[in-house]
């Protein structure tokens, strides 16, 4: 059987850092419902930050400082007690998505940037998909089951 | 309340500590560096603890801050201390592997 649709929640923030934090929140505050863990909600809660963090850091690096810089948050929770979380900038896109998701692989280097962000995704969730298309944009899907007993 | 502070010098050992407060991300991660490079920078401590007692959440930019900070201890010729990590922060540690740079100790 298919999978229930039972809640969906869509929201777009500036891509600025303090909505690291936010984005967080709001996926903790609306996946709660779905009654995780507290390890399961810590690890979807590191790894939405991960992919904020990407929006932030990598996706309008070549813009000018008047161009709109925002990203979408959506957050869908299904009735088998899964949750996935899409994260989509209208930023510079990713050349290479294979190379990017290497482990401590990074364009960010004077900032501190361990090339970390992707690996963390994949460990901490079930699955981390990115659509990405140079000049438009990247979108990443991270799905993650609640074990409930 | 300061996202960094630090327990008095211990001038005998000569080990600096910086208690972190509050989650670690890209957002935050920068003014708790900074905090703590005018520290060690001031006192040029042999060993840099780094307390993670009051961090309930840390993304790779902690990562990067411990890595950071290693290097300019490497650079005085001393060590880093990591403490109180707790579950959470220990698995983002391990995925890193920065436990296997030989000046980082990792305490429970």
């Amino acid at each position: 059987m298919k999978a229930q649709l039972i809640n969906e929640m869509k929201v777009r923030l500036p891509a600025i850092s303090e909505n690291e934090s936010v984005a967080r929140s709001l996926v903790s505050a609306f996946s709660a419902s779905l009654n995780p863990t507290v390890e399961e909600l810590a690890d979807l809660r590191c790894a939405v930050s991960e992919a904020v963090t990407n929006c932030i850091v990598h996706a309008y690096v070549h813009k000018k400082e008047s161009d709109a810089r925002f990203f979408h948050l959506t957050v869908r929770l299904y009735d088998e007690g899964t949750v996935c979380v899409e994260i989509a900038d209208r930023g510079c896109g990713i050349e290479d998505v294979e190379k990017a998701r290497q482990p401590f692989f990074t364009t960010g280097k004077p900032e501190e940037r361990c090339g970390m962000g992707f690996l963390v995704m994949e460990s901490f969730t079930d699955s981390c998909r990115v659509r990405s298309k140079v000049g438009a944009g990247t979108t990443v899907i991270l799905k993650k089951k609640f074990s409930r007993d | 309340m300061e996202i960094v502070t630090f327990a008095p010098y211990d001038q005998n050992k000569k080990a600096l500590c910086a208690v972190l407060h509050g989650e670690i991300d890209h957002h935050t991660a920068r003014p708790m560096r900074d905090a703590i490079d005018r520290h060690v920078l001031y006192e040029k401590p042999a060993i840099l603890e780094i307390s993670f007692e009051d961090v309930p959440l840390m993304d790779s930019s902690g990562i990067g801050l411990i890595l950071g900070r290693t290097e300019t201890m490497r650079l005085l010729g001393g060590g880093v201390v990591l403490s109180h990590l707790s579950g959470e922060l220990s698995r983002v540690i391990r995925l890193s592997g920065i436990e296997k740079i030989k000046n980082i100790t990792l305490l429970p």
